[in-house]
């Protein structure tokens, strides 16, 4: 490509056939944006439909919901819910593996007590008999990549989480 | 997704508020105007970005403003009337040699503003030598000699 005349005009000018490819992969590149923004809209960099993830235990009384997407340094919320527990008080385990990479930023209601427990960590609440508890944590992801743990309901009844946190 | 809401309201936001600011803002800046905007700028970080510092909402609010600035364009090019609002039309300060007081004071513009355009781009030195001025879309200002 040099400079070419045009007439009188001395101009440096791409042939038709070699914008083309470009006004191509413009378009492509366009498209595909459209569609990234629209998926961010249904949730998958968190806080969205498809970002939502509900488990629970197979008597349905250890419900865990949290954001399977998340980002970098913005917090998250791990939303558990008990019920149909007759125990006054009642722990959660989290495995730290799971909490190596992220800090606790908030939890609802305050535990009475924590407790290192090996492979995990134990988290005491007080619970109304026969009600359903509403126990949040706020989490902050600290690094990215692939998070990987486990709940636990009074040290019997497991819950997997995986979350990925985007950078 | 509130990211997305976020960036999209401050670019429709800081369009309709330097629309309203007009042209004359955006040709002849001080020293005053240019803090201003970069305090404008600061305060639009701030509340697009909100707490989330993370890569990927940056790059959700770039794709944001890319899409819609491409959006505008699309609009503009299709209706002539969308255009006209958004960006304005040339406005003509002297007509045929005849200078037009009330645009002139509605865009802001001084006998001094045109002497200095008519100087720097034709190298004239009085008003009667200046067939047409136009004060453009963009904001500058084109002088056309008798």
């Amino acid at each position: 490509m040099g400079l070419k005349k045009i007439g009188k005009l001395q101009i440096e000018e791409e042939a038709l056939d070699e914008k083309t490819p470009f006004w191509w992969t413009q378009k492509i590149c366009l498209v595909l944006m459209t569609l990234f923004l629209i998926s961010v809209l249904f949730g998958i960099t968190g806080s969205g439909l498809l970002s939502h993830k509900t488990v629970f235990s197979s008597d349905q009384h250890f419900k865990l919901v949290f954001d399977r997407f998340g980002r970098n340094t913005v917090p998250n919320t791990i939303n558990i819910l008990v019920n149909q527990s007759s125990n006054i008080v009642i722990n959660i385990g989290i495995n730290k593996s799971y909490l190596q990479n992220q800090e606790i930023v908030e939890i609802a209601p305050r535990p009475i007590k924590v407790v290192d427990a090996g492979d995990r960590f134990k988290f005491y609440f007080l619970k109304t008999p026969n009600t359903t508890t509403d126990i949040l944590f706020k989490v902050k992801p600290e690094n990215m990549g692939v998070f990987k743990g486990n709940f636990y309901l009074d040290d019997n009844v497991m819950l997997p989480i995986n979350q990925y946190i985007f950078p | 997704m509130e990211s997305i809401f976020r960036a999209a309201f401050m670019y429709i936001f800081l369009m309709f508020i330097i629309r309203i600011a007009g042209t004359r803002t955006l040709s002849e800046m001080t020293t005053f105007d240019f803090i201003l905007l970069l305090v404008i700028g600061d305060a639009s970080q701030q509340a697009i970005t909100s707490n989330d510092y993370s890569v990927i909402n940056a790059v959700i609010v770039i794709m944001t403003f890319i899409l819609m600035d491409m959006l505008l364009a699309y609009v503009k090019h299709k209706f002539e009337r969308v255009e006209r609002f958004i960006d304005g039309s040339p406005v003509i300060l002297i007509n045929n040699g005849k200078k037009n007081k009330k645009l002139m004071d509605k865009a802001c513009i001084e006998d001094a503003d045109l002497l200095e355009a008519a100087r720097k781009l034709k190298g004239l030195e009085r008003l009667e030598q200046i067939k047409y001025a136009i004060l453009e879309k963009n904001g500058e200002i084109t002088i056309i000699e008798k």
